[in-house]
């Protein structure tokens, strides 16, 4: 089962792991990405690294990691600047980012690997609102291909100072496990529905929650749109009505899935058209 | 057909056992359904059934459980907006409410009538006929008392003997309440908002300054999670944060959470350093789709079997009692309030 929920540490994450470290200084997030590569290395995963800066820059940011050149040169780690891959094509189409970090977890298997394994600094390509908005629906996508089993590993990380808080947590709130976030629920890739939301959530967030949900209806064609709820510890009235509201925008109904009575209780009073419960 | 009366009415009817209640029920009832007013009747089930075999058209008249009806005061007066809303917008020239408020001399006597002043304050502008029957067989003179003291108008299914003792005046409907509903109202007395929160008074389980509500939960589930079933502490955690986020939202900092457990309730009490809420029934109102404001509290009365808005000082307070009826273990839980010792005991986070 993967990991989901708010996370002080980068150590102890496998499989398909994915998680959001909001940092207010770069030294410190580079040790605990040095950990979190360490792990992988442990693993057998290959390593990649994502920042801003050349391939150099880059390099001196994972001083800490042990046997680094010699990984470096036999393949088992690479570096990325952030402007190579993602940026350009995101606005344009997030699911390409999604294809080609699948195709490179292909080629990390082929070469023997048993997975892939990213710590990705990505403040660089989300400042602007119209970045982080491809980005969080490229966070969807990827997370659809993760929660069914990808054989990929993800740190993402922000600076929070150059972010904010506000556009932060939008980012944060798409990831199963977070660091630093002031949103306590999540929304999330799920093995068993179309999404999960996850955590707690109450009416001091609903404005996050309608923006991350309008987001994630942004990505969904269906008319139905299945929400594992199985880890999902509180939910309030006005929650229930931001999903109401965005299911109803959007044409779609929502069915929540393993929701406690209480729930479902809440949905009849308020008389929600478009969430429909189940146990 | 007779001519229907469209004015607001709303009369606490005392008659001695079913009979007199069905008796003086009946030729009501036929009238009003013969004049195509909708009727929704939420008596006790013997009382309901003798009332159904003497009426000319049972089928004309809605009958609910009065225990369905009268859980609490939320959702009484939820059932009644929806049967309002539905019976008007179909048509009906006059809605009535027949029912049994089931006061019993406990503290959730105060729910009720505070209940009944909101339905003059928040109907009293429909065709609305609310008759509130009170059995002088089940009732102590006392709760007769506070029951009357919370209608307008007080009618006798048969009037009182010359002289007798009786403190209302009679008739007020006249001798067939279709015929006419002369009579002045009565002075209510001091008014249900008057009376003091059913907050105790001794030292809570539970008190800190709110910041967000998740901090809230962990310390109900910290204070109660090994005395209240699952289900019950969700109901609580749901209560308990629809009042803080109304505080933080609306409210003014600091915003303040006390709870009690207190025999076979949780009594959950915010309150903040904001100028108040201006509508002194905001769980009672109608639910309106749409916009998202005013869910709140309106939601903690459909879970509650209290809910007052009271203004302490310079801070406004809203608290609401969660009934934890043969739910309440042996445990200390409850030991915070027998700890009391004098002082508020707001300075310990947590006693439970």
């Amino acid at each position: 089962m993967r990991l989901t929920g708010a996370l002080d540490v980068t150590r102890g994450l496998g499989g398909s792991d994915h998680l959001c470290w909001g940092y207010d200084d770069q030294a410190a997030f580079d040790a605990v990405a040095v950990e979190f590569l360490r792990d992988g290395l442990a693993m057998g995963q290959r390593l990649s690294f994502v920042g801003s800066g050349s391939p150099e820059q880059l390099l001196a940011r994972l001083e800490q990691l042990e046997g680094r050149d010699e990984l470096l040169a036999r393949g088992a780690l690479v570096v990325a600047d952030v402007g190579q891959g993602y940026i350009g094509t995101l606005r344009a189409d997030p699911g390409q980012q999604v294809d080609r970090y699948a195709l490179e977890v292909a080629h990390a298997l082929d070469a023997g690997y048993t997975g892939l394994r990213v710590a990705a600094d990505v403040t660089d390509i989300v400042l602007d609102a119209a970045d982080r908005a491809a980005f969080v629906e490229y966070e969807h996508l990827i997370e659809h291909r993760m929660a069914a089993g990808m054989a990929f590993t993800a740190l993402c990380a922000y600076d929070r100072t150059r972010l904010g808080p506000a556009a932060f947590d939008e980012l944060a709130c798409v990831h199963p496990v977070s660091h630093g976030a002031s949103v306590t629920f999540r929304i999330h890739g799920s093995p068993s529905a179309d999404i999960a939301l996850s955590g707690e959530v109450d009416g001091l967030q609903a404005e996050a929650l309608r923006q991350a949900f309008e987001a994630v209806l942004a990505t969904v064609q269906a008319e139905w749109l299945s929400i594992d709820c199985s880890q999902l510890t509180f939910i309030d009235h006005r929650s229930l009505l931001e999903i109401d509201d965005a299911a109803n925008r959007a044409g779609l109904t929502t069915e929540l899935h393993a929701v406690p009575p209480m729930v479902r209780q809440l949905l009849t009073l308020l008389d929600c058209r478009r969430v429909v419960a189940t146990p | 057909m007779s001519a229907v009366d469209a004015r607001f009415r709303h009369v606490a009817l005392v008659h001695a056992g079913d009979e007199e209640l069905v008796e003086w029920l009946v030729p009501t009832v036929d009238a009003a359904v013969d004049r195509g007013e909708a009727v929704l009747v939420c008596l006790g089930a013997d009382a309901a059934g003798a009332l159904a075999d003497r009426l000319e058209r049972p089928d004309g008249v809605t009958f609910v459980a009065g225990g369905e009806r009268y859980q609490r005061p939320g959702v009484a007066m939820a059932m009644l907006h929806r049967f309002l809303s539905e019976a008007l917008g179909a048509g009906a020239p006059a809605v009535w409410s027949i029912g049994t408020v089931p006061y019993d001399g406990t503290a959730r006597d105060h729910g009720w009538t505070r209940y009944e002043a909101a339905v003059d304050e928040v109907l009293g502008h429909l065709p609305l006929k609310a008759v509130c029957t009170h059995d002088t067989v089940t009732l102590t003179p006392a709760q007769l008392d506070t029951a009357c003291h919370c209608h307008a108008h007080v009618e006798h299914a048969v009037a009182p003997p010359a002289g007798g003792s009786s403190a209302h005046p009679a008739g007020v409907w006249g001798a067939h309440p279709a015929g006419g509903w002369g009579a002045a109202p009565r002075a209510r007395s001091a008014g249900p908002t008057a009376t003091a929160s059913p907050a105790p008074h001794g030292a809570p389980d539970v008190f800190l300054e709110v910041t967000a509500s998740a901090q809230v939960r962990r310390r109900l589930s910290a204070a109660y999670g090994d005395v209240l079933s699952p289900d019950r502490l969700a109901e609580l955690h749901l209560v308990a944060t629809e009042l803080a986020t109304n505080g933080l939202r609306h409210g003014r900092a600091p915003v303040t959470l006390a709870t009690w457990l207190d025999d076979d309730r949780v009594v959950v009490e915010v309150a903040d350093a904001g100028p108040g809420i201006d509508d002194p029934y905001p769980d009672l109102r109608p639910l309106h789709g749409g916009a998202h404001g005013g869910y709140g509290l309106w939601l903690v009365g459909q879970l509650a079997d209290q809910v007052e808005v009271e203004r302490l000082g310079e801070r406004t307070s809203v608290t609401a009692v969660v009934p934890a009826v043969g739910e309440v273990a042996a445990s200390g839980a409850s030991a915070g309030v027998a700890d009391a010792d004098g002082v508020d005991g707001r300075d310990d986070p947590l006693i439970a």
